[in-house]
C-alpha cells in the first residue's frame, strides 16, 4: 500500500485525472484509510476550484482600454516610419 | 561547426577511421570533441556496442527509437542524423516525418510501436516506468535481451541529444527541423506505473559474473570498493558493460582536465534534478570517498547554490542543469559565460560530456529498475533543486526564455512538409487573424490584442507581482509581437508563442527591478513549505463563504505569497487552464519539472488559503 509521501507525489496526476488505473486503486485504498491524506486531497481540489473561479489578476476595463489606445498609436507611428535597412546575412542557428 | 574549437586529429585517428567505415562519414558530433581524443574513443566504443552491434533488435528498430526520442527531445542534430540513417535503411521521407510527429501513424508494426511507446515513456517520463511496462514488452514477445537493448538505445539517445546540444554541433546533412506539433500518446503522457525506490529486484534477468573472471567488475571493485548494481543489471550484454567501464575509466575517473570532484558534482546535481534517487545515493557516497562531507553533498543535491560553493563552481553546475533540463535554451553565450569564469575549453567540453553521461546513466537506471547500492535519503529533497531553475535564470541572466527557440523555420523542409506547416496554421484558432496582420491589417491586430490582453496581463502579474509592471509589460508584449509576427511561422499556436513573449518580458522586468538579495529572499524556505502543515478539514462549500470580490482578494493575496516560479505555473494551469504540455512549452520546462512545480505551488496555495476555509473538526498531523 502507498504511504503518505507516495500519495503526495501522485496527487497532481490524481487531481488532473491523469493517472493509471493501478495507481488510482492504490491511492484510493490509502485515502479510504487515511483521514489526513483525504483532507489534503479534498482541500487541494477545493483550492484549485477556488483559484480557477476567482479569475484573479483580472485586467480592469479602464486599463485595457488605455493599453489598447497606446498600442494602436505606437503601431500607427511604426507604420509611418520607413522600414530599417537590413545589412549582412541573417545569422543562422538551429 | 560547434561552440568549441576543433583540432586536427587526422584520418588515421582510429575512432575516426571506425566511424567513417561504419557511417560513411565522421559525424560532427565527434569532430566537435577533438580537444579530448580519449572521450571520443570511449564514446565510439559505446556507439559500437549499443548501436552497431546487432544481437536482438535490428539496426532499423534502434534507429527508429533514436529518431522518435530525438524528436521528443527536440534535437535537430540527432533528428537529422538518424533520419538520414533510416533513409539508407530504406524508409521514405514521408514515413520518417511521421515517426518524428506521430509514430503510431508511420506504418510501423504493432511490435515496433510498443518499442517506441516504451522508449518515449522511459526518456520523457522516466520516473513513471515500472515493471508493468516491462511486462507489456514481454507481451509483445520481446526477450529480456531485447528489452535491455531498448533501454540502452534510449539511454544512448539521451546521451547524444544532450551532447550535441551542449556542443552546438552542426547537423551533418540538410537540417530536418523538429516539429513542435509532435503527438504525445496517452501511454507516454499518462504514466501507467509508478517508479518506487524500494523494488526488491531489477526488472530484467541478469547472469552472474564474477569479478575474478570478468575484468570490468574487477575494475569497479578495485576503484569503487563495490560493483554498482546498474552494471550488474546489464550482464546479458557483457560487451556493453565493458564499453561502459571504459567510459567510467576515461571520462569519470580522469583528473587531468576537469577535476574528478566537479564530475561528481555534475552527476549529483543533474541526477537530483532528474529525480533519480539511485544515482543521487551513489554519487553522494562517491563524494564522501573524495572527502566531501555528507551534509555538503546533501546540500548540493538539494540546492547547489546554497552549498558554500564558489561562484565558478555554481556557474558550472547552473550550466549542467540548464543543459539537462532546458536544453533548447543552451547557446554559445553559455559557453562564453563559462570561459569568463576561467574554465578552459577542455573543461567545458568535459562538463558537457559529464552532463550527457549523467542523462545516460539516469535513463539506464530508470529503465533497468536497479536497486540502490546505498540507503537513499534524498527522494523528496531532490524535488527542491529541480524546481529552482526558472528563478535561477532570472537571477543569473543567462536563462532568458529565448523566443527564437520556439520560432520554427521552414528551412530544410520539403514542399509537402511546408504544406503541413501551413495546414497546421489553419488549425490555430488565431491563424486567420495572424495571417491578416502579416498582410498589414491593423484591425486584425487589434482583434488579437482584445482577445489576449487579459491573459497577458495576468501572466505578467503572476511573474512580476506588480500592477504597473503588468500594465506596461502588456503593452510591450503586444508591440514586440507586432514587430516579430513576420517571423512567426505557426509551428506552435500563436497564443503559446505570445505567452512565451510575455513570460520573457516579465522575467526581464523582474531582473531589472530586483537585486540578487531580494531574489534570494524570494526563494527561501521552499523546502519547509512543501510539507503540508494545515491538515484540518475544509468547509463543504468554501466558495459560498465569501463574496466573489472577497474571494478574488483572498486568492490574489495568497498567490502573492508564492515565489514567482510557482505562481506562474499555477496561474497558467489553474487560472488560464493551459494543459500540462502547453504550460511546459510556454515555460520552456519538461513535463515532469512542470508537474513537480505545479504540485508544490498548489500545496503552498492551499496552505495560504486554509485559515479562511477550515471547518471545525481537527485531524492528526500527517504520517510522513
Amino acid at each position: 500500500m502507498f504511504n503518505c509521501n507516495q500519495v503526495i507525489a501522485e496527487l497532481a496526476n490524481y487531481l488532473d485525472d491523469q493517472i493509471a488505473a493501478e495507481i488510482r486503486r492504490e491511492l484510493e485504498i490509502h485515502l479510504a484509510q487515511c483521514q489526513t491524506c483525504r483532507t489534503l486531497f479534498d482541500s487541494t481540489r477545493k483550492t484549485i476550484t477556488i483559484v480557477t473561479e476567482s479569475r484573479s489578476f483580472e485586467l480592469p476595463e479602464s486599463v485595457s482600454a488605455r493599453i489598447l489606445e497606446r498600442i494602436k498609436s505606437k503601431v500607427r507611428q511604426a507604420r509611418k516610419r520607413p522600414p530599417p535597412k537590413r545589412s549582412g546575412r541573417p545569422s543562422k542557428r538551429h | 561547426m560547434s561552440f568549441l574549437p576543433v583540432v586536427e586529429l587526422g584520418e588515421t585517428f582510429a575512432p575516426f577511421a571506425f566511424l567513417r567505415k561504419n557511417f560513411g562519414f565522421i559525424p560532427n558530433l565527434f569532430r566537435a570533441q577533438t580537444l579530448l581524443p580519449r572521450v571520443i574513443e570511449a564514446e565510439t566504443r559505446i556507439a559500437e556496442s549499443v548501436l552497431l552491434t546487432e544481437r536482438v533488435l535490428s539496426r532499423r528498430q534502434k534507429e527508429c527509437l533514436l529518431l522518435a526520442i530525438s524528436a521528443a527531445n527536440q534535437s535537430t542534430y540527432c533528428v537529422t542524423a538518424h533520419w538520414e540513417m533510416l533513409r539508407t535503411l530504406g524508409m521514405t521521407d514521408r514515413q520518417l516525418r511521421q515517426v518524428t510527429i506521430d509514430y503510431r501513424r508511420a506504418g510501423l508494426s504493432e511490435t515496433d510501436q510498443a518499442l517506441l511507446d516504451f522508449g518515449l515513456k522511459l526518456t520523457q517520463h522516466p520516473t513513471s516506468v515500472s515493471r508493468q511496462d516491462i511486462e507489456g514488452l514481454r507481451g509483445h514477445d520481446f526477450t529480456d535481451e531485447a528489452i535491455l537493448e531498448a533501454v540502452l538505445v534510449s539511454a544512448f539517445t539521451d546521451f547524444v541529444c544532450t551532447l550535441s546540444t551542449g556542443l552546438g554541433a552542426t547537423p551533418d546533412f540538410k537540417p530536418r527541423k523538429v516539429s513542435l506539433k509532435r503527438v504525445a500518446h496517452r501511454s507516454e503522457v499518462n504514466p501507467a506505473g509508478l517508479h518506487t525506490h524500494d523494488k526488491p529486484k531489477p526488472f530484467l534477468r541478469a547472469v552472474d559474473l564474477s569479478s575474478d573472471t570478468f575484468p570490468p567488475f574487477a575494475f569497479f571493485r578495485e576503484r569503487f570498493g563495490f560493483i554498482p548494481n546498474i552494471f550488474r543489471a546489464q550482464t546479458l550484454r557483457p560487451d556493453v558493460v565493458e564499453a561502459e567501464a571504459d567510459v567510467v575509466r576515461t571520462v569519470l575517473l580522469t583528473d587531468d582536465v576537469l577535476p574528478r570532484v566537479y564530475k561528481e558534482y555534475i552527476l549529483l546535481v543533474v541526477s537530483a534534478a532528474n529525480l533519480n534517487t539511485y544515482c543521487v545515493a551513489v554519487h553522494c557516497e562517491m563524494l564522501r570517498a573524495l572527502g566531501i562531507p555528507e551534509d555538503q553533498s546533501d546540500q548540493i543535491a538539494v540546492d547547489h547554490r546554497q552549498a558554500g560553493l564558489s561562484g565558478a563552481d555554481i556557474a558550472l553546475l547552473d550550466f549542467a542543469l540548464k543543459l539537462s533540463q532546458r536544453p533548447t535554451e543552451v547557446g554559445q553565450e553559455d559557453i562564453d559565460g563559462l570561459r569568463r569564469r576561467d574554465f578552459t575549453d577542455g573543461q567545458i567540453l568535459e562538463s558537457i560530456v559529464m552532463t550527457a553521461l549523467t542523462s545516460y546513466l539516469n535513463t539506464l537506471q530508470m529503465g533497468l529498475g536497479t536497486v540502490p547500492d546505498f540507503e537513499p535519503k534524498h527522494v523528496l529533497r531532490a524535488h527542491v533543486s529541480s524546481g529552482a531553475d526558472v528563478l535561477e535564470s532570472a537571477r543569473t541572466g543567462d536563462g532568458d526564455v529565448e523566443i527564437t527557440n520556439l520560432l520554427p523555420t521552414l528551412e530544410g523542409l520539403n514542399d509537402r512538409e511546408r504544406a503541413g506547416v501551413a495546414a497546421g496554421a489553419l488549425e490555430d484558432p488565431d491563424g486567420d487573424l495572424v495571417a491578416r496582420v502579416k498582410g498589414g491589417d491593423l484591425e486584425a491586430f487589434e482583434g488579437l490584442v482584445r482577445r489576449y490582453d487579459r491573459r497577458i496581463y495576468r501572466i505578467l502579474m503572476s511573474v512580476t507581482g506588480r500592477a504597473e509592471d503588468a500594465e506596461d509589460g502588456t503593452q510591450s508584449v503586444f508591440l514586440k509581437a507586432f514587430e516579430q509576427i513576420g517571423k512567426f511561422r505557426g509551428a506552435s499556436k500563436f497564443s503559446t508563442w505570445l505567452t512565451r513573449v510575455a513570460i520573457n518580458e516579465g522575467l526581464n522586468r523582474l531582473r531589472e527591478r530586483k537585486n540578487l538579495q531580494s531574489l534570494d529572499e524570494d526563494g527561501v524556505n521552499h523546502e519547509e513549505e512543501f510539507r503540508p502543515r494545515q491538515v484540518q478539514a475544509w468547509e463543504d462549500n468554501p466558495e459560498q463563504l465569501y463574496s466573489k470580490t472577497e474571494m478574488r482578494g483572498l486568492v490574489e493575496r495568497a498567490l502573492m505569497k508564492l515565489p514567482s516560479m510557482y505562481r506562474m505555473v499555477v496561474v497558467l494551469r489553474d487560472v488560464e487552464q493551459f494543459s500540462t504540455e502547453e504550460a511546459a512549452t510556454a515555460l520552456g520546462l519538461r513535463v515532469p519539472a512542470l508537474k513537480t512545480r505545479l504540485l508544490r505551488g498548489r500545496l503552498m496555495l492551499r496552505e495560504a488559503l486554509a485559515p479562511y476555509f477550515v471547518g471545525r473538526g481537527r485531524v492528526p498531523q500527517p504520517r510522513v
